[in-house]
């Protein structure tokens, strides 16, 4: 009786994935006691990611037929899938390390972990969403849902609002380009499913592509690709580390991954596919380099990790850009890599007690584990050699120079460059420098909740040790999504 | 003879202005009640834009329930800002706050 409530539960794994955490939520902003309702979350949370989990590993390792509906909106694929796994992941360890600060929400951290919970539901059903219009809401639900967090942070640091300020002002702008770029694609392939992206694309090619456009630069500027992540910085460095946390794990990664997926169809059609490659390799490039040069100059941890996820997220639309099964897989497999690295700094900084990087010195003998996160982090996105960032930059190398695309290898290693200098920073600072002044250590008990995340982050960075589930889940989404596109 | 430019032309036309005026506001206005007018314009820009091109319902109907999101929130933390800094220019609210935080190269 059991294995059949099991089976149907899998079955519906696409809606659970949604509505466990939406129903966790409200649940645990009713709760009064800020730990009880952190215990609540967690659970929550990490029923979340088992299912999401369990249906990727079904649909990318398994062999299961990926197109399953579930109800009128929900529709799952190979990136979908993926996706889920990894904004269901990020979500769990957010949650968890949230119990080391959920003092700085006060009364209000109930509400702030509900609000996170609903966050990782919106963007899951982003990535699970079947047509246009449930990835609209989706989208905007989670970043209202994320600016919201970043608001209460300003019940500890009134610069929260400053932060929740930019956010607003970014996602309205998202939201209404995303809007027109719907109705124009809409209406030119008769429908708003995105299974039909793929095969209408005639009549007016020129308005397709335009909505097209204008949807990937919405998910871009919520997925904090630069220049256009005006809003990341400040949201990162003053809206606390769960805000900083849902942002770079939840909000990024569920951004990249929507993107994945619409531009999936959009590269296979011979009317748009040269444009939009070449639009997004643009931007992609732009991204890196320009988020590369403010790493080099930032001036506090979260700060730091605001421009490396654009770098990151830089590097993975080129590789989606290339259009090819290599491509993609190069950017599933770096796109886990900007989940690991943003878990690695953002926890790290708050174990380190402070944003700054004078708050580092020293830190490898005050906090062992803390440290040797923050230098897995930094040397993934450096791209050191049996991390996760080299084997991401490794296989887009490897896709770029397979269809002749040497200038994405040339950024792809200028990248890499550019992460020695602002990852070796971090590590010089960890191991090589005392601390300037008497740093006191922290007694709180709570700080070991910050130790999953951390664990975490080191293992998906050791992943490049041993890759081969993460290559086999990545290649099959590729394939799958590319399968089905054509 | 159907004319050249017909009136839903003309409202995609000025839902696309207003929306290009929304987006500049909302993007880079100094004050932030001009901000948060700026999401406002552009989302109904886009509404308008919507409903000219004829797109579904619900795509609407979920556009007029984002801008209701966009106007609440924005004045929540409009009225919030302006509790904690006294100011409501973007300027002087990045003033207060670089006191709190190490000086960086801009971009």
């Amino acid at each position: 009786m059991i294995e059949g409530y099991i089976v149907l539960l899998r079955a519906h794994a696409p809606l659970l994935a949604i509505a466990v955490p939406l129903a966790v939520a409200a649940l645990t902003a009713l709760i009064a006691s800020p730990r009880v309702a952190w215990v609540v979350a967690s659970f929550g949370a990490l029923t979340t990611a088992m299912i999401a989990v369990d249906m990727a590993g079904r649909i990318l390792l398994g062999g299961t037929q990926p197109l399953m509906q579930e109800g009128v909106g929900l529709g799952v694929d190979a990136v979908g899938a993926f996706g889920a796994a990894i904004v269901s992941l990020g979500a769990l360890l957010a949650v968890i390390a949230a119990g080391a600060t959920l003092k700085d929400f006060g009364k209000a951290a109930p509400f702030a972990l509900a609000t996170g919970l609903a966050a990782s539901a919106a963007w899951s059903g982003v990535v699970l969403a079947r047509d246009f219009v449930g990835l609209f809401v989706g989208a905007q639900a989670g970043w209202l849902a994320v600016a919201g967090v970043v608001a209460l942070a300003a019940l500890r640091d009134r610069a929260g609002l400053n932060g929740a300020l930019r956010m607003l002002s970014a996602g309205g702008v998202s939201a209404a380009l995303m809007l027109l770029g719907i109705g124009l694609l809409a209406t030119s392939i008769n429908g708003v499913e995105l299974s039909v992206l793929a095969t209408n694309w005639h009549g007016a090619p020129i308005s397709a592509a335009t909505g097209l456009a204008l949807i990937s630069i919405a998910l871009a500027i919520c997925a904090a690709i630069a220049p256009l992540h005006a809003w990341a910085p400040i949201s990162y460095a003053r809206g606390g580390a769960f805000a900083g946390l849902l942002i770079g794990t939840v909000a990024s990664a569920g951004a990249l991954c929507g993107l994945a997926r619409l531009i999936a169809f959009g590269v296979a059609s011979p009317e748009v596919g040269g444009g939009v490659s070449l639009a997004l390799s643009v931007l992609g490039g732009a991204s890196v380099l320009v988020g590369s040069a403010q790493a080099v100059g930032a001036a506090s941890l979260r700060r730091l990790a605001a421009y490396a996820v654009a770098v990151q997220g830089g590097c993975i639309l080129l590789g989606i850009a290339l259009g090819s099964p290599a491509g993609f897989e190069a950017a599933f497999v770096q796109l886990f890599g900007l989940v690991a690295s943003v878990l690695a700094l953002i926890g790290g900084a708050a174990a380190a007690g402070g944003d700054t990087l004078g708050a580092l010195d020293g830190l490898g003998r005050r906090a062992p584990l803390a440290s040797v996160a923050i230098t897995a982090g930094a040397l993934s996105l450096m791209g050191a050699p049996l991390s996760i960032g080299f084997l991401g930059r490794w296989r887009l190398i490897e896709a770029a120079l397979g269809v002749g695309w040497w200038w994405v290898a040339a950024v792809a290693i200028a990248a890499s460059l550019a992460g020695v200098f602002y990852g070796g920073r971090l590590i010089e600072r960890l191991y090589f420098r005392r601390a300037s002044t008497a740093v006191a250590a922290s007694r709180d008990p709570w700080r070991f909740a910050l130790a999953p995340a951390l664990l975490s982050a080191i293992a998906a960075v050791a992943l490049g040790l041993q890759p081969i589930v993460l290559l086999h889940a990545a290649e099959s989404a590729s394939q799958l999504v590319l399968g089905r596109a054509e | 003879m159907a004319p050249l430019v017909s009136a839903l032309h003309l409202a995609l036309a000025a839902g696309i202005v207003l929306l290009m005026c929304g987006v500049a506001l909302g993007w880079a206005s100094v004050s932030v009640a001009k901000r948060v007018v700026g999401v406002i314009v552009a989302l109904l820009g886009a509404i308008v834009g919507l409903a000219a091109l004829g797109a579904p319902q619900a795509m609407m109907i979920a556009g007029a329930a984002a801008l209701f999101a966009y106007v609440t929130i924005g004045a929540g933390i409009l009225a919030r800002l302006q509790e904690a800094y006294g100011a409501t220019d973007v300027a002087d609210i990045d003033r207060g706050d670089a006191d709190a935080e190490p000086a960086e190269p801009s971009a």
